[in-house]
């Protein structure tokens, strides 16, 4: 039977380093923490997250509900979908790609259910994070129909714990100028160690089963950064 | 079911623009030069692009073909002491052209020994040597052109921009004339007085030794 609840969600932004592939990670942590099976979607030609997924199963901080695929055409990616669509073989695809704008970003932003765009806190990361929410609005008059393309969600990312003025005026900012999350996205240690180890979920059950008791207490960081995922998550469905 | 997949009507070329491999031609409607390596010294009078490279002649020897800048060129090469370097030269515009001769030079072109082509062709290079396009419009001769049309030098031509745009404004605001049509009647007569030098030089080049002398 196909899965009518698939839900593919594309990372997608003009800027390299906005935090995509961070994302995508803690969002695919989310997801499967919260038990749904995931196919992640790496068209980004470094192959960074699938590297990743690679890593974490041979740690063993992957998942049975987490399954990978390079894809190096839109093409490709559609057929893919496809193919989970009708098997059932996933309830979330992410597709990481590339940060730039290119022809084919067109191709991925039709086949997604929702867009997600990191954006850091700055002038001209706000000012690039405008271009790609300009191009998709662009978008709705450049496609035979407009009603069936995806949502589009900005993230707010590498957010500083201690929120200086300057950034709450840029706050104030990306929220008159995009579709912003609610919730933002925290500077954390702990997600370069998810880059390192694998997933959320499986690194704070590592710490929890650590033999060293002064470890355990650092399960605590790698639970409050699953549960701002989760909370992302949360928002993207919800719209 | 599955969402529906909107069709892609049309790109935005502007969300994927990148950097261009090449430098990007004039949008005008001809080729602009705008900068190219030439060995130190360098002159910015026109340069014939040639069609094709006439064979020489058997006999009598033809006129010795002025070198173009590019055969110049090539003659002398830049020495260590004297290093190629890139420099900025007047902003150039590419013109197609047509150059024939005069119906009243046929019998001379034919008799002379030379493929009359090629004595065209050679009058043209002599002709824009040391020529530069002016600003002035001068109107086309009315002078009776031959109707041999194999004979005609079909070639390009490197214009300087600044008189082109300037003949342009006056003559030709709305761009409708083919730009051989406005610098046609600055560079004809030249080249039929050089076509008429040329047969000159072959005619005396024929003509034997000491001949008219007195043994």
């Amino acid at each position: 039977m196909p899965n009518d609840n698939l839900v593919v969600i594309a990372a997608m932004a003009r800027k390299g380093g906005s935090g995509k592939t961070t994302l995508s990670r803690a969002l695919i942590s989310a997801a499967v923490a919260a038990g749904r099976r995931v196919l992640l979607i790496d068209t980004d030609s470094t192959g960074v997250l699938g590297t990743w997924h690679k890593r974490a199963e041979a740690a063993g901080l992957g998942s049975p509900l987490l399954r990978s695929a390079t894809v190096e055409s839109v093409g490709g990616v559609d057929r893919r979908i496809e193919q989970v669509y009708a098997a059932d073989s996933a309830d979330f695809i992410f597709i990481d790609t590339a940060g730039v704008g290119a022809e084919w970003s067109d191709g991925i932003a039709v086949l997604a259910d929702h867009i997600v765009t990191p954006v850091m806190l700055s002038t001209s990361d706000l000012d690039v994070g405008a271009q790609t929410a300009e191009w998709f609005d662009k978008l709705r008059a450049r496609v035979d129909d407009p009603a069936s393309l995806p949502r589009h969600h900005v993230v707010l990312n590498m957010v500083d714990p201690k929120t200086t003025r300057a950034d709450a005026a840029l706050i104030e900012a990306a929220i008159a100028r995009f579709p912003v999350v609610e919730t933002v996205m925290m500077r954390r240690n702990v997600y370069k160690e998810m880059d390192e180890k694998g997933l959320l979920h499986a690194v704070a059950l590592q710490k929890q089963a650590d033999p060293n008791p002064l470890m355990r207490p650092h399960v605590r960081h790698v639970v409050e950064a699953l549960e701002e995922a989760t909370d992302i998550l949360n928002n993207i469905l919800a719209a | 079911m599955r969402k529906k997949i909107p069709t892609i009507t049309r790109p935005d070329p502007a969300y994927a623009a990148s950097l261009r491999p090449e430098v990007e031609e004039d949008p005008g409607r001809e080729e602009v030069q705008r900068a190219e390596a030439t060995p130190e010294p360098a002159s910015a009078q026109p340069v014939v692009v040639d069609d094709h490279i006439a064979p020489p002649p058997s006999t009598p020897p033809p006129p010795t073909p002025q070198p173009t800048q590019e055969t110049a060129g090539r003659a002398a090469p830049p020495t260590l002491a004297s290093p190629t370097r890139t420099r900025r030269i007047p902003a150039t515009r590419k013109i197609d052209i047509r150059v024939n001769a005069l119906e009243r030079q046929e019998e001379a072109l034919i008799d002379c020994g030379v493929d009359p082509a090629h004595v065209i062709r050679a009058a043209l290079r002599r002709a824009v040597k040391n020529w530069q396009l002016g600003p002035d419009f001068i109107a086309s001769s009315e002078e009776q052109r031959t109707r041999i049309t194999e004979w005609r030098a079909r070639t390009s031509l490197a214009v300087h921009a600044g008189a082109m745009n300037a003949l342009l404004r006056a003559h030709d605001p709305l761009d409708v004339l083919s730009k051989w049509t406005l610098i046609r009647g600055q560079l004809e007569p030249r080249v039929w007085a050089e076509i008429d030098a040329i047969l000159t030089e072959i005619a005396q080049r024929a003509a034997p030794p000491h001949a008219g002398e007195v043994s």
